[in-house]
């Protein structure tokens, strides 16, 4: 009976989610009504909204939306983006190389997919245009660019996975770094190769002085990478620490030497932060209590029974890639890794993977979860700034996506590419 | 008066996260100068900023309710038959208040266990953790006023027949 009734309240939860509820509110309906029929107290639920994000390795989510938004609105993501431009323009396809590349300087600043493509395609999407790009491809590329913002760190998903699985936040930002780079290699080559296809672009002659002149304008962008990586790299700083780092930077960057941050609407900026953190944060809280209850519930012991038949080191990881990338399809990557992680994990170590290893290949596979339909995030924002419809975006977002598959195959084959970096660093 | 009561419906939320997100940075940030500089630190400071965070979270959760900007899949509903969307905006409506009322229940008898054990924040002999915990009560009661606010412009739209606003996301500002 208790079976049936949660088989319907989980049937309910899919059809309110094709209806458009709120995501966060089917989540916490089905854990209320879930706890209801296993008799499991609903204080629970309550107190884990609080309690459960009551940690200090979590205020580098917010800390590191803030960044991006003050990067942003400090004038440094277009200097970033300048500079990218100058040194690739004079490829054919350059500037869509550039803005694939400056979602990549853009990601080591800001920790966030959306907030990538949102910041990169609103300054480069009219370029594109003038540029005689497709609309659909540069909408396309800028919803895939920002595909690397939770690889390459700072990345709020990887705070996430290390709150969750009790992994060193700071070992996961470093493993993610050449695996982004790859990825934004492998967009670089597939827009090379369709600009040069259908002659998209113009191309601007190579100028050292300019390279040089934009490169010195984007320094402060390369100061806050540096703060970034090199702090947390050399053990300076935790996470959250740069982070604050970062924002106080990036703010008196942007008041006192761009100034391009006027006092009155700093509170523009803070209140655009905490919107973004008041939609991912509950979604954290609510998916441990999830968690919870899908293990009272015994759902985790029914998953790795199933995994017992599969056997062999990577039919198992095969499996696991399939199952994060169906939910990434569906799901936003917060929810994806708070209810899969934690089950597949154990499985993954059980055969043998690292584990700041399986950590790269679970966020890797939810970060393609950003370009594909149904829920494609990037794909909701490429097409808000664009104007363009969702669905017009998917086909040209394919190449895209194969490419991005490639790599995360490399990245499943290849674990050194992940923990390399983690095993030299001074942590 | 009306006056007064219309500008702090507008602004309680953006006003106190404001405060909230810029004690909480203040906070991590002094941390690290006091480490560096003087080799010292504030017992209560990381507790306090933790407690800025949650509220940043549950007032901004409020605020996505009056901006309709959480995050949905809203493919469907937007192809969907007039009277289906507002049966939708409905449903939205109920389950919204419905889990604030058990949330805020169970909140309020966690608040009074706080305050009967004299429970402070760690480091400190005067900050009460119940103050804090009050965020759950107030910023759920915030969704439900926003949710009820929305369902209001709702049922004026539809008297009119005019297009229900169904919101966008966030991100995608």
């Amino acid at each position: 009976m208790e079976g049936e009734l949660i088989a319907l309240v989980s049937v309910s939860a899919v059809v309110l989610f094709a209806l458009g509820v709120p995501i966060f509110l089917i989540i916490a309906h089905w854990v209320l009504w879930t706890s209801v029929i296993t008799d499991f107290t609903l204080a629970n639920l309550s107190l884990t909204l609080f309690e459960g994000i009551n940690f200090f390795g979590l205020l580098a989510l917010p800390l590191f939306i803030l960044t991006g938004d003050i990067i942003n609105a400090a004038g440094i993501a277009k200097r970033l983006t300048d500079f990218a431009y100058a040194m690739l323009g004079w490829v054919r396809g350059g500037l869509g190389l550039a803005a694939l590349g400056a979602c990549g300087m853009f990601s080591a600043i800001s920790g966030s997919n959306a907030a990538t493509t949102a910041t990169i395609g609103s300054i480069m999407y009219k370029e594109l245009q003038d540029g005689k790009y497709d609309k659909r491809f540069s909408a396309a590329t800028l919803a895939s660019g920002g595909v690397v913002g939770i690889i390459i760190p700072p990345s709020i998903i990887f705070v996430i996975y290390g709150f969750l699985l009790n992994l060193p936040i700071g070992d996961l930002f470093m493993a993610g770094l050449i695996p982004g780079a790859l990825m934004i290699l492998g967009m670089q080559a597939i827009c090379l190769l369709m600009s040069w296809k259908f002659g998209w672009g113009k191309i601007i002659p190579l100028q050292l002085g300019n390279c040089v002149r934009s490169g010195a304008r984007a320094y402060l962008g390369f100061v806050a990478i540096g703060i970034v990586l090199l702090g947390i790299y050399g053990g300076i700083f935790s996470p959250t620490e740069a982070a604050a780092m970062t924002v106080v930077f990036g703010l008196v960057a942007g008041t006192l030497i761009t100034r391009e941050i006027k006092l009155r609407s700093i509170s523009k900026i803070l209140l655009h932060s905490g919107q973004i953190a008041g939609l991912l944060v509950p979604l954290v809280a609510v998916s441990i209590v999830m968690q919870q209850i899908l293990s009272i519930i015994g759902a985790p012991a029914f998953v790795t029974g199933l995994f017992e038949g599969i056997g062999g080191y990577y039919a198992t990881l095969i499996v696991c890639m399939a199952m994060i990338l169906i939910a990434g399809c569906f799901l936003e990557s917060v929810p994806v890794v708070i209810i899969l992680a934690p089950i597949l994990a154990p499985i993954a170590y059980g055969i043998g993977v690292d584990p700041v290893h399986f950590a790269i290949v679970f966020v890797a596979g939810t970060a393609i979860g950003f370009i594909t339909p149904p829920f494609g995030l990037n794909l909701f924002v490429a097409s808000s700034i664009t104007g363009l419809p969702f669905l017009r975006i998917v086909p040209f977002v394919v190449p895209y996506f194969i490419v991005l598959l490639l790599t995360w195959f490399a990245i499943v084959g290849i674990p050194a590419l992940s923990t390399y970096l983690p095993s030299i660093s001074g942590m | 008066m009306k006056k007064a009561i219309l500008w702090v419906d507008d602004k309680i939320e953006p006003i106190l996260m404001n405060v909230a997100y810029v004690v909480m940075a203040g906070l991590v940030f002094e941390q690290v100068v006091l480490r560096f500089l003087f080799k010292t630190q504030i017992a209560w400071s990381s507790g306090v900023a933790i407690y800025m965070f949650i509220w940043v979270t549950w007032l901004g959760a409020a605020y996505n309710v009056r901006k309709r900007a959480h995050l949905t899949f809203g493919e469907i509903r937007s192809q969907l038959p007039y009277p289906m969307q507002f049966l939708c905006l409905i449903v939205d409506a109920v389950l919204w208040v419905s889990l604030a009322a058990v949330v805020i229940y169970y909140a309020l008898d966690q608040i009074e266990l706080l305050q009967m054990n004299f429970a402070f924040v760690p480091g400190t002999s005067n900050l009460m953790q119940w103050w804090f915990y009050l965020i759950m009560p107030f910023g759920w009661g915030l969704i439900v006023l926003r949710a009820l606010q929305n369902l209001w412009q709702d049922v004026a739209a539809f008297r009119k027949r005019e297009p229900f606003q169904l919101g966008s996301s966030a991100m995608a500002e």
